[in-house]
């Protein structure tokens, strides 16, 4: 049985979060990791959409440590989750940069394919090894929006928030990192 | 004034069908994480756009340093030629210059050949006189 991810359906309560935030300023560790709970499925795709799998657990780890350093300068006023992944796409950003620059000699891992299905459809995972190739066929900035938005459903007004750039933007990028996408699978004989 | 399409269904639905599967995170993370945090004391006031604002100031050190480099130098310069008179000559000096240029100026009238002087005339289309 292939398992599929489950987007998040972003029904998490603003104020829930911002109780949990509250608590967690005062030290209390325990509320933190409900934030970790609520939170790291989404960050753990976005980074892994963005970065690699073979340092994952790694970055999963230096976004919540960030957060947690820089919980006493969240502004209230925000939402927890963009604030959080706004941190999360800084350390794909640190992440690539460094790898860019041969600091970090990285191995891709293929554990997904072989540890996570009892009977793999083979079609499945061509499509699936296809996006993956799509993804790291398309710039940074492409690749970011698609992901927040086509495969996170972040809204774009939030990507333009996390991004800091402005919402004309967002769409711009959207538009093209489609175009691209669409190209790469139609050369790749996918036609939708 | 969108020039952008909003949607476009069917690479969206592609794109979430076929969404790479993310690894599992390790048994341990949760726990891991938490430890670390809890020997992380919460900095205040160190969020990640103020550290990049603080070394600002140290960057416009690096660019006046040069350019007070620069100053001092050309500074200096119009300093000493304004400070440091120029030399007079001196009586001396001048009667022997004075002594110098009249020799040479009579010299060269002297040793210039009459023909020359002749062939210095101006030239017209009438022919010479003779």
């Amino acid at each position: 049985m292939f398992v599929v991810q489950t987007v998040s359906d972003g029904s998490h309560s603003e104020n829930d979060d911002s109780r949990l935030v509250q608590q967690s300023l005062q030290g209390d560790t325990q509320s933190f990791r409900s934030l970790y709970r609520r939170h790291q499925q989404r960050v753990r795709a976005i980074l892994y959409q963005l970065c690699d799998g073979s340092v994952l657990d790694d970055l999963v780890q230096e976004v919540f440590l960030r957060a947690w350093r820089g919980l006493p300068k969240f502004r209230q006023s925000a939402k927890f989750s963009t604030w959080l992944y706004r941190i999360a796409w800084n350390v794909a950003a640190d992440y690539r940069q460094a790898a860019a620059k041969g600091r970090s000699q990285l191995q891709r891992l293929t554990t997904h394919t072989s540890t996570q299905q009892d009977a793999p459809d083979v079609m499945h995972l061509h499509y699936q090894d296809l996006v993956q190739r799509g993804l790291e066929h398309l710039s940074f900035d492409h690749r970011t929006v698609l992901v927040l938005h086509d495969l996170e459903e972040v809204p774009q007004k939030d990507i333009a928030e996390i991004l800091e750039i402005p919402l004309g933007t967002v769409k711009s990028r959207l538009f093209h990192a489609r175009a691209a996408m669409r190209q790469f699978l139609e050369t790749e004989g996918v036609q939708l | 004034m969108n020039s952008f399409p909003e949607d476009d269904h069917h690479l969206t639905n592609f794109l979430q069908q076929n969404c790479p599967t993310v690894p599992p995170a390790a048994a341990d993370l949760e726990n891991r994480i938490l430890a670390v945090i809890d020997d992380t004391p919460q900095a205040i006031g160190l969020s990640e756009p103020l550290i990049a604002q603080r070394s600002r100031p140290s960057r416009r050190v690096a660019w006046l340093l040069p350019s007070a480099i620069a100053a001092g130098f050309v500074a200096t310069i119009v300093g000493y030629q304004a400070w440091i008179p120029r030399q007079q000559p001196t009586d001396a000096e001048l009667a022997e210059l004075e002594t110098f240029i009249e020799s040479t100026w009579q010299g060269n009238l002297a040793e210039q050949p009459p023909s020359e002087t002749e062939e210095l005339l101006p030239l017209t289309d009438e022919p010479p006189v003779n």
